[in-house]
Order: structure tokens, then C-alpha cells, then sequence
């Protein structure tokens, strides 16, 4: 792999006009490639995923002014290419971050960061609008076969479909965990 | 393309390692290039977090999940994030039932996370010492962890003959006091409001609320640290009491 090669703006600007001639729609179509080229790499329990996903672009981006004739979804293009990358990567003799963990702790927990992380998520439910912290914590009440009933009649309510309301509300815990990610970072440390 | 029950038995199987071969090319390239298919994985995710975080998982499930999903810091940080979720959600839940079915009681209870009920009328020291006709009842509360195991116990007021309420927050043990405070009441209709804080000391502090602002119901006054550098942080537990009159 060629480590040494960087993304330089015109190689970049060469991927963006292969994407899409209009630049705005291919600077979303980059973001939307990249972000899910990590979650790949990250179902194929790759630690460094955004790293990966970043070499399978630049290889691309390489070979983006020999594409011009190129038919089809362009995103599958990255996927043969990210196959590659993933596969050299496994292939490397140091390389153990694409195994898993040999042992992983997943019942430890730190009082004091659980204390402080109930805060912070007090304060940021505090800071949405009001109509999505309640949709919030509806959707999140119940437990077991009673979720399910209750999404159900949530979703009639707001007069959408389930999944658009799981949506929803996954979009909503996407804010608020960066909203707790910040918030921590101001905590005072003790 | 709508999705069907198929589809998120996929997601299921693709997060907790369950698909190979083609079967996950195929998977992988819908990934790239659906959507809404990209979308309710994200939120299959959740649901799968908040499942181990709940227990509801079965040990085979729980035994993949360890295995393949919890194979990133990334995803780390969502099991905490799912499991503090679902310890707020518990705590607003009980708290509502709490609103809706704590049956009063005047009983003492000797625990720590108990409210301690002391209700001292000092009309007349009031009266002697201020030479004001001002009637203060006062109480002191202590804080109340909020569980779903056991309905919490919350102290009973009588304000009718009483200008102000004074109600002393006993401070949980091992706390280190703050610079400053301020409290917020609730109402059992979710109505918060500030309320005065008039003195503190390091075992106590003391808010005082005028009695005609008060009217029948339940009450739960929350305590907020205000540190030397502006930071402010709730204090743990919840200080309850009922207006009878």
C-alpha cells in the first residue's frame, strides 16, 4: 500500500468532479461514501476503520482519471477497492487490529463516569426542543414485548410508519450523544 | 424499496457477525448504496445496544454481541451511553409513578435514601424574634434515590396556617459542599421553577417557598451544585415531600 501518497487538493478535486459535476452534490456523495465505507470496516471488526476507509479513497482518487468511462454506482467501485484494502490489511504481518479483542471487558464500569455522564445526558434532554425530547423518551419506555406494542401506537400518533420513528429517533440519540461527548469534555476532573 | 421483518432479521444477523460469503457482499453493498437501508441499520444498532444493555439479549445473542459488536472504542461508547439512557429512563418512569400511585405516609424510616419527616411549627419564635407576622413551618428532607424496586416514601406538609415553607436539604453523606446552589421545584405536572436558597451549611441547605405558591399535591425539589468556576452539577437524589393543605 502506498502509505507515502497524500490527498492533495486537486487529486481530491478530481475525485469530486468524477462524483458529480455538481460540487455540492459530490462533496455529500464523499461524506456519504466515506461514512459508510467505516461502518463496513467496522462490521468486519476493524479497529481502524477510518483509516481503511481513507486508504480505499485514496486509491480511488488515483485512479479516478482512468474511470471516466466507468458505468454503474460509483460506491461499488469503492467496495471492490475497500475488499482489497481489507484484504492486504489482513494479510500484514503486525496487523492485529482487525481481529477481535482477545478478551474485552463489557461489564466494567466507572461510577464516577456513569455519575457524571447521567448529568451531562440531564443537561442535553434539557437543551432539545421539546417535541423530540418527549418523542425521545416515549420511544424509549417501555421494555421487551411492551416496546414493541408501544412504538407501535407511538407511531400512529405522530401518524408515521415505525421505522420512520426508529429513524427519528435515532437521529435524535445521534445529537445527543455528541451533546454528552461535549458536555464530558467540560466536566471538571476530580 | 420498504423494508420487511426479513430485513431487520438481516441487520440483526450482519451486527452480531452472523452473515458471511455472499450473503454479506450482498448486505455490505446495499450499505453503500440504499439509503434508507444504511439509515435503519444505524437504528438497528441502537435497538441492539439498548437489548445487551438491558439484558433482554439471549446468551447466544449476548455471547455474539461481546464477540463482534462491542469490537470498536466506538461502540463502547454507545453501550455506556445505551446503559445511562436506560438508567434516566428508569428514574423519569419511577418518578411518574411516584406522581401518580406514592400513597402518603407519615411512617419513619430509619434508611439513609429515606426522607426523614421532622415538622417543628416556630410561629412564635418568628414572631418574637422578627417581630414580623410572618408563619413559617419548616422541615428537613433527606435525599431519596428513586428506584423501581421500592415506591419512594416522601414527607407530608400541612401549609394552612403557614406564610412560608422552609425546607432544609439534608446533604448525602460523604458530599463535598459547592461555593453555591440553586434548587428547582416540580410539580406533579411536570412544572419546575426556581426556588430561593437562603443558607447552607455543610451538612444542610435551605430554600424557602412561599406557602401561597404551594398547593395541594407532590412535590420534588432537586438540588444543583454551583462550583467556584460557574460549573454546575445536580446533586444525587431527589428530596420529596406532599402538600396536604
Amino acid at each position: 500500500m502506498k502509505k507515502d501518497w497524500v490527498l492533495t487538493q486537486e487529486a481530491l478535486d478530481g475525485l469530486f468532479d468524477w462524483l458529480s459535476q455538481d460540487r455540492q452534490q459530490a462533496a455529500l456523495e464523499y461524506e456519504k461514501i466515506r461514512r459508510r465505507l467505516i461502518r463496513i470496516f467496522i462490521g468486519r471488526k476493524c479497529y481502524v476503520a477510518e483509516e481503511l476507509a481513507d486508504e480505499t479513497i485514496n486509491r480511488v482518487t488515483v485512479k479516478v482519471t482512468n474511470l471516466t468511462e466507468y458505468q454503474g454506482d460509483k460506491a461499488l467501485y469503492f467496495y471492490a477497492v475497500a475488499n482489497n484494502v481489507y484484504r492486504e490489511w489482513l494479510r500484514e504481518p503486525t496487523k492485529t487490529d482487525c481481529k477481535p479483542p482477545m478478551f474485552l471487558v463489557v461489564n466494567a464500569s466507572d461510577p464516577s463516569g456513569e455519575q457524571l455522564r447521567f448529568e451531562c445526558l440531564d443537561r442535553c434532554l434539557r437543551e432539545l426542543p421539546e417535541d423530540s425530547r418527549d418523542l425521545f423518551l416515549e420511544y424509549h419506555r417501555e421494555e421487551k414485548q411492551a416496546k414493541v406494542k408501544h412504538r407501535l401506537r407511538l407511531a400512529a400518533e405522530y401518524g408515521i410508519a415505525v421505522n420512520a420513528l426508529r429513524i427519528r429517533a435515532h437521529r435524535i440519540r445521534i445529537q445527543l450523544k455528541q451533546c454528552v461527548i461535549n458536555c464530558l469534555e467540560q466536566m471538571p476532573v476530580h | 424499496m420498504a423494508l420487511n421483518k426479513t430485513d431487520h432479521d438481516t441487520f440483526r444477523h450482519y451486527l452480531l457477525g452472523g452473515l458471511a460469503g455472499e450473503d454479506l457482499e450482498a448486505f455490505e453493498k446495499r450499505l453503500l448504496t440504499d439509503d434508507e437501508v444504511f439509515e435503519e441499520l444505524l437504528a438497528a444498532e441502537d435497538d441492539l445496544v439498548d437489548e445487551y444493555a438491558g439484558g433482554q439479549l439471549s446468551k447466544n445473542e449476548r455471547d455474539e454481541f461481546e464477540k463482534h459488536f462491542l469490537s470498536t472504542p466506538e461502540r463502547q461508547h454507545d453501550l455506556d451511553f445505551a446503559r445511562t439512557l436506560q438508567q434516566f429512563i428508569k428514574q423519569k418512569t419511577t418518578q411518574e409513578k411516584y406522581w401518580r400511585e406514592v400513597p402518603a405516609s407519615q411512617a419513619y424510616l430509619p434508611r439513609v435514601a429515606a426522607a426523614v419527616l421532622i415538622i417543628s411549627v416556630i410561629a412564635a419564635l418568628a414572631y418574637f424574634y422578627f417581630r414580623t407576622p410572618l408563619r413559617i413551618i419548616a422541615i428537613t428532607l433527606a435525599p431519596t434515590v428513586i428506584t423501581r424496586s421500592e415506591a419512594p416514601r416522601a414527607t407530608e406538609v400541612n401549609l394552612r396556617e403557614a406564610d412560608l415553607l422552609e425546607v432544609f436539604l439534608r446533604l448525602p453523606e460523604g458530599f463535598t459542599p459547592a461555593a453555591n446552589y440553586r434548587a428547582e421545584l416540580q410539580n406533579e405536572l411536570g412544572k419546575t421553577k426556581t426556588v430561593s436558597v437562603t443558607s447552607q451549611d455543610s451538612q444542610s441547605v435551605a430554600v424557602q417557598i412561599p406557602a401561597n405558591e404551594l398547593t395541594r399535591g407532590r412535590y420534588i425539589l432537586k438540588l444543583i451544585r454551583i462550583d467556584a468556576d460557574g460549573t454546575e452539577r445536580s446533586v444525587s437524589g431527589s428530596y420529596l415531600f406532599i402538600v396536604n393543605d
